[in-house]
């Protein structure tokens, strides 16, 4: 009778397929040292006409004035924070599954966390495009960085939380980019040895910062990693509590609300994780990484957002029942009226929210609907979309019509250039991202093969002997060889 | 004398340095004026004094000066006296009433009656190419830029299907600013004209203003020869009144019809009721004086709860006594007849952009007060209350601790200033700002900024009249003109506050009541508007807030602990008929 068993009955391997060290490398540092597919080009010149556009709509909106824009004296924001805050929350997933997960010791992370940290940081770049041009007079933005100045000096207004957003972001921003790319090093230094061109040799070599792989190395890289992971955690949190901060410390009736910041940020965790299904899902198809990023994976994503979209639907639900019981009427009219009400003007964006945010998630809960990938994928967009919803709910459908019936606005929808602004920031986005799926390892290539040790079915194969043996043979044969 | 006042405008030359060159003088004209008057008075310090006095000294018998005066006495005695005569003189009124009125009575002859009014901005469209009135809101319609035919509620509903009653169907109505086109013919001719559904107006009625559509006999000319202000503004309605040979008739029978047709009025208030909020307050003079003190019985009561110190103990911050000056507005709800000359006397006074139709349409309009119009009492034959809505000045003001970079910020007088060239314009304090009262600037209308004069083709060619070189030497010097992205607002004209409170140092004395008036109290014709230092118990705002109105103060929203420092007085109506707010039951 078989004493030990290696695989587990409960969690399947992470990696599937028969790999050993040199068919990882491959797989992973392959794509990168070939010519970029027709594919590829169609998709990253795409990108590249979107982000021009963007450009384009940004340059008009710098040279001729926020007029450019559909928003007025009423809705102050509109497109343009709708997208900074729906941006932001998609740059969560990333640093929860690096740090997070990494805290906690789940395995599966390491499939995923490399594209998930990258689309953080390139999610934190396109939200930052939104509040510097939602600023009239972006050539004087600076202002709101405290240094000692000559205009004084004058500080900045340390009450308002737009400027503790700019701490939030920016700090989050480079303890994402620090943590990202320390977990490149030592792929990097990979690729730069199997590099054979110069220019490869140089690029690689000066990127990977004079990686050998010494233990030395290792185990500051490990240590590093940790810190940052550590740093990153409480990050993770605070980043979209200040963003709601940026409402619930307001008067506006919806904004003013203390349920915000847990709501912000499992709304964001959750808007994150769909983001990083829409990318995965795509790039393990054309990468052909699907024996690294598994079903699996997806799986394990699928639960993270079941469970982040029902804390979601709890928190619209007891707002609602707050704004209904606070008994306070221009809150309830926030809510009955621009919101429930789905036959006021925007009746259709609190639906559509619902709809995608609270009620599609829960098909989740059958496994098998888990681990169908198209479907994922088609789920993932949706509840992109209804994050989208969320955020324009929030910002728009309560000022529109706040307190003085007098100043109620017209029906807002955004012109050209706001649409364009967004597009921009999707080209934007996806420009960094081709780039990076082309000439960096999308995946986590040393902390794959640290978990070949234990998963997988080379790691099976090694196994099988050792399941059969008896345990004196066992114990004579492994662990005092262990010793 | 005549001496030049200015430097020449642009490339041009005075009338008197003409006629030197043509008489082939080469001396500009103020050295030879000067020449002329020295020589004349014979020194330098006799022209100077000259200049200071403004009269030259003679000796002048006394006899001669006492003739004159009684002269001016006696003409002014005489207009005097003949003036109540002509005023009073409508007792000498001839005519046949009766028939007057049966001639009248007899015109209406149709379904539907047409009323050509004028609006108290555009009058008789003698006005037709000035930007500011355009931009001016209708008291009643709230529309700026066109005339449209009033309709009623019930007309809205038998000829489009609009029941503005019913909130989905208003939600909808309301909030799109593309509006129905109605035909309307009288008198043989047929006019399209959008049509704005206004509660209040007669069932069988129609009203369109007169004074648009005017032009230039040569139409594609009208902007260069009337003014850019005038172009495509509105339908021009004379066409439909009568005229029977000795006089025009203004109201006339009509036909309508409706048209499948859609057509943009930009308005500044779209809803027309407080939903039940205690934002205008009436009460009818019959409950007022059997207890006045009813009207602020809750504000009194929920002021208690928190004792005295309830400023300072609702904030972690430390707060501010104001131990100086403290200004405070006060405006009287029923005084104010809505005509809007305060906003008018604002928009002179402030330097305020003028926008144009596509701009206000958007409700990106500049305006910093604004006449707020609320349908109040019975739906179907509604009242109207006018609120004038400025900047509240708030002591605890949501809209400052929002800004990143205290570009807004209180003043050691209670005024929430703007630091225009340290604003970013993030737009956060304007929407934090319960009142909605603040006003972003959305493109460059003064041609103020950094970047090259960029916005032709951009914004309403409707500004541009008002944005040219010699057109703009009008603008206030007293007041900034703000740059595109900064936000701006009411300050209670501090450019007045600061230049009366100078006055008053360089005499060594104290500011005195309404020494320093706003633009518009200045401007209110029924006083309505009263303004002043709110820490002298003796000041006539004072008087108001503390004994003579103290009953019918309130403030707008001060259940948000926003502490403002405007009130308004309730309005008081001399009837028997419901007052207040329109419910929501009335709706369903």
């Amino acid at each position: 009778m078989s004493l030990l068993k290696y695989e587990s009955q409960l969690r399947e391997p992470l990696v599937d397929g028969d790999k050993n060290y040199h068919q990882t490398t491959e797989d992973i540092i392959g794509p990168i040292e070939t010519r970029p597919t027709m594919l590829w080009w169609i998709g990253f010149s795409l990108s590249l006409l979107l982000l021009a556009f963007g450009v384009y709509s940004v340059y008009r909106e710098v040279v001729y004035g926020i007029g450019q824009w559909n928003l007025n004296h009423t809705i102050g924001w509109g497109w343009d924070i709708t997208n900074f805050v729906w941006w932001i929350g998609i740059g969560h997933a990333g640093t929860l599954i690096s740090a997070i997960l990494l805290l906690f010791r789940q395995g599966w992370r390491t499939g995923v966390n490399r594209a998930a940290e990258a689309m953080t940081i390139f999610a934190v770049i396109c939200a930052g495009q939104f509040p510097i041009f939602h600023m009239g007079r972006v050539w004087v933005g600076f202002y709101v960085m405290p240094y000692p100045n000559s205009r004084g000096p004058l500080w900045p207004n340390f009450n308002s939380a737009l400027l503790w957003d700019v701490f939030a972001v920016s700090t989050y921003f480079t303890v994402s980019l620090l943590f990202w790319y320390s977990g490149l090093l030592p792929d990097l230094a990979t690729v730069r040895d199997r590099a054979k061109t110069k220019f490869r040799k140089m690029f690689y070599g000066l990127t990977s910062f004079g990686w050998t792989g010494s233990t030395k190395h290792w185990q500051r890289h490990e240590s590093l990693s940790l810190v940052l992971a550590g740093l990153a955690t409480p990050l993770v949190l605070s980043v979209h509590t200040i963003v709601s901060f940026d409402f619930a410390t307001s008067v506006i009736p919806g904004w003013h609300t203390t349920i915000f910041p847990p709501y912000f940020v499992a709304g964001a965790i959750f808007s994150g994780f769909a983001m990083v299904q829409s990318l995965l899902i795509v790039t393990r198809k054309v990468l052909h990484l699907e024996e690294y990023i598994t079903v699996g994976h997806i799986e394990a994503m699928n639960k993270v957002i079941v469970l982040t979209g029902s804390i979601v639907g709890c928190a619209y639900l007891t707002e609602l029942f707050v704004a209904w019981y606070s008994g306070n009427q221009y809150e309830w009219w926030a809510f009955r009226q621009n919101r429930v009400n789905l036959f006021s003007p925007y009746g259709w964006a609190y639906y559509g929210m619902m709809f995608c945010n609270v009620v599609s998630p829960q098909l989740f809960w059958s496994k098998k609907l888990r681990r169908n990938v198209t479907f994922t994928f088609f789920m993932s967009v949706l509840i992109n979309v209804g994050m989208w919803f969320e955020r324009f709910v929030i910002i728009v459908t309560s000022i529109y019509r706040d307190f003085l019936p007098s100043s109620w606005s017209t029906y807002y929808s955004p012109s050209i250039w706001e649409v364009g602004f967004f597009l921009g920031t999707f080209g934007l986005f996806f420009t960094c991202y081709f780039l990076f799926a082309k000439f960096f390892p999308v995946i986590a290539l040393a902390e794959i093969k640290a978990i070949l040790k234990t998963s997988g079915e080379n790691y099976k194969k090694k196994m099988t002997p050792v399941e059969k043996m008896d345990s004196e043979k066992f114990y004579i044969e492994e662990v005092e060889h262990a010793h | 004398m005549l001496q030049p006042l200015i430097h020449p405008l642009f490339k041009t030359r005075q009338f008197e340095d003409s006629l030197l060159k043509l008489i082939g003088n080469p001396t500009p004209f103020i050295d030879y004026f000067r020449n002329l008057w020295v020589s004349k008075l014979g020194s330098v310090n006799g022209f100077d004094a000259f200049l200071q006095d403004g009269i030259i000294e003679k000796n002048i018998s006394a006899s001669s000066v006492i003739s004159e005066a009684k002269d001016t006495t006696n003409t002014s005695n005489r207009y005097q006296q003949a003036e109540p005569a002509t005023a009073l003189s409508g007792a000498s009124f001839i005519g046949n009433v009766a028939d007057a009125s049966q001639k009248i009575s007899a015109k209406k002859g149709g379904e539907t009656e047409l009323v050509l009014y004028e609006k108290v901005s555009i009058g008789n469209g003698s006005h037709g190419n000035n930007a500011w009135l355009h931009e001016l809101s209708d008291p009643i319609s709230r529309a700026t830029w066109d005339n449209y035919a009033m309709i009623s509620p019930q007309m809205g509903e038998s000829l489009f299907g609009i029941n503005i009653y019913d909130r989905r169907q208003s939600d909808a109505y309301e909030v799109n600013v593309d509006k129905p086109v109605m035909k309307v013919t009288a008198n043989g001719k047929t006019i399209e004209i959008p049509v704005l559904i206004i509660p209040g107006t007669h069932p069988n009625v129609i009203a369109i203003a007169l004074g648009y559509g005017r032009q230039s006999s040569q139409k594609e000319k009208t902007g260069e020869y009337i003014g850019r202000a005038a172009e495509n503004v509105g339908i021009n309605v004379y066409p439909l009144t009568t005229f029977d040979g000795t006089s025009i008739s203004y109201a006339s029978a009509v036909t309508v019809e409706k048209t499948s047709k859609q057509f943009p009025i930009a308005r500044t208030q779209l809803h027309n009721i407080t939903e039940g909020r205690p934002i205008v307050r009436e009460t009818t003079l019959k409950d007022f004086k059997t207890n006045p003190g009813k009207l602020n019985e809750e504000e009194r009561e929920e002021l208690e709860r928190y004792g005295e110190h309830f400023v300072p103990d609702a904030t972690m911050y430390p707060t501010y006594e104001y131990p100086g000056l403290k200004w405070g507005m006060s405006i009287d709800l029923n005084t104010c007849i809505g005509c809007s000359a305060c906003t008018i006397a604002c928009v002179a006074e402030n330097n305020i952009a003028i926008v144009g139709k596509k701009d206000v349409a958007r409700m990106q309009d500049m305006q910093w007060l604004r006449i707020d119009r609320y349908f109040t009492g019975n739906p179907e034959n509604p009242s109207v209350v006018f609120q004038p809505m400025l900047c509240q000045q708030c002591d605890n003001a949501p809209c400052e601790n929002v800004c990143p970079v205290a570009a807004t910020t209180h003043s050691s007088e209670g005024l929430n200033q703007m630091i225009y060239n340290r604003c970013i314009g993030t737009k956060y304090c304007a929407n934090n700002c319960p009142y909605k009262v603040r006003r972003f600037n959305w493109a460059d209308f003064r041609g103020a900024d950094a970047f090259p004069d960029n916005q032709r083709g951009i914004i309403s060619n409707a500004t541009a009249d008002l944005d040219d070189e010699l057109t703009r030497l009008v603008i206030n010097p007293d007041v900034t003109v703000r740059s595109r992205g900064v936000m701006e607002k009411c300050t209670f004209c501090i450019q007045r506050i600061q230049e009366g409170k100078l006055h008053a140092k360089i005499e060594n004395r104290p500011l005195k009541d309404l020494e320093v008036k706003t633009a518009c109290m200045q401007a209110c014709p029924t006083q309505a508007i009263m303004f002043g230092n709110v820490n002298d118990k003796t000041t006539r705002i004072s008087e108001l807030r503390l004994r003579e109105q103290k009953e019918r103060k309130y403030y707008v929203l001060e259940e948000l602990h926003v502490l403002s420092n405007v009130n308004y007085l309730v309005k008081v109506r001399n009837t028997d008929h419901e007052v207040g707010d329109i419910k929501e039951e009335h709706h369903s």
